[in-house]
């Protein structure tokens, strides 16, 4: 009789496995010299049992980590109704830039919908370039266009040196305001035929991230 | 109560019987990635959808590490990954020289990624979206369902 209410009670609790999270979106504006950042996704079990049957972030930049830890340091997957805990997501911030989302899945036994914990981070531009590849259509007559930089930091950033791909694309670099506002004019020698270089830029930032840069430029069949 | 909870695990042993001998007859259940129109967000497209299109206008990007890719990414695909084990400007002009195609650059650029979970597929659309689409004339997807989806197809392994 105990064995068959175990049993019963067991059962049960799989089917109704429910962690409840305060949010599944954490939003994170970073600094500009920070290279990782920790999110927390609080949860109480509510319902019954939860237990966790993979937590994943499919992702190099992301781990993801379940607390507390079992007395022995384990992982603790299986959650009893009421008690409380967080999912612990730590963040490298690599080569992006701008506002980007990163995922923590968790597969939950007895539940077919895997849970997904977002965090979204804003990584500020400090070193803007507008745009960011220059075209011409085949045939086009090669005038000039303007590649315009812009530092959005505290402090300026110098370009300190460039270099072409491509002796079909000469271009020229304009300093509007040392530090913080510069030009790259670039006249293609011919549009005949196609053709494709880069313009590499290195600046004094001492932030690696926002160090190197590179811009295109590109001679290509007219989109029909 | 004794006749209650008798029956009661009755039900639940005669239920679990029935879904083992389903499972034994049947197969086991089927997890292959199922897409539809409401099923996707912005940006995301189903496999079928890209079936039907000329494959000579569509170039596949993996943004998953680059050892996932190089062990089973599609055939043709450029690694565009946010790993940062990378030199992302160097992928970067890997592949503006892939999607340029001699001066006839592809039309469509679609992203995958691990499954569905894996946000690295759309911060990458994201940033070929503003950096090249508009000029390089192409427009970007991101592949409901991932690799998973091309696996399902037979089109990776």
């Amino acid at each position: 009789m105990k064995f068959a209410i175990v049993l019963l009670f067991g059962l049960s609790s799989l089917m109704n496995a429910e962690m409840v999270f305060k949010t599944k979106l954490v939003e994170i504006t970073a600094k500009p010299d920070v290279t990782e950042i920790t999110a927390e996704f609080p949860f109480e079990v509510k319902g019954s049992v939860a237990e966790i049957i993979e937590y994943e972030a499919p992702c190099t930049c992301l781990t993801a980590r379940v607390e507390p830890l079992n007395p022995d340091r384990s992982t603790k997957l299986r959650w009893d109704i009421g008690e409380n805990g967080r999912i612990f997501g730590r963040f490298k911030m690599g080569n992006f830039k701008g506002t980007v989302d990163k995922a923590i899945v968790l597969k939950m036994k007895g539940v077919d919908k895997p849970i997904q914990l977002v965090v979204r981070v804003t990584i500020p531009i400090l070193f803007e370039i507008q745009p960011s590849t220059l075209k011409w259509e085949i045939g086009e007559t090669p005038k000039e266009k303007t590649f315009k930089i812009k530092v959005n930091h505290n402090q300026p950033i110098k370009l300190i040196e460039n270099s072409g791909t491509s002796s079909n694309f000469p271009y020229e670099v304009k300093t509007i305001k040392e530090g913080w506002e510069y030009e790259i004019k670039v006249k293609p020698s011919s549009t005949e035929k196609p053709g494709m270089g880069m313009i590499r830029l290195k600046t004094d930032c001492a932030i690696k991230r926002h160090e190197r840069h590179q811009v295109f430029v590109v001679v290509k069949k007219e989109r029909k | 109560m004794k006749m209650f909870l008798m029956g009661a695990f009755g039900i639940v042993a005669l239920a679990s019987l029935g879904a083992l001998g389903t499972w034994q007859i049947v197969g086991p259940p089927d997890r292959s990635i199922t897409c539809s129109e409401d099923l996707l967000e912005d940006g995301q497209i189903c496999l079928s959808e890209v079936q039907g299109w000329d494959n000579q206008s569509y170039l596949w990007v993996d943004a998953r590490p680059r050892n996932i890719w190089e062990n089973n990414g599609i055939e043709g695909s450029i690694l565009l990954t946010d790993d940062d084990a990378e030199d992302f400007l160097a992928l970067e002009e890997a592949f503006m020289q892939a999607v340029y195609r001699e001066g006839d650059p592809f039309l469509r650029v679609l992203i995958y990624c691990n499954e569905e979970g894996c946000g690295s597929s759309k911060a990458i659309a994201a940033l070929l979206k503003e950096k090249f689409a508009e000029m390089m004339g192409f427009d970007v997807y991101v592949l409901y369902g991932g690799w998973k989806a091309l696996a399902d197809a037979g089109l990776v392994n």
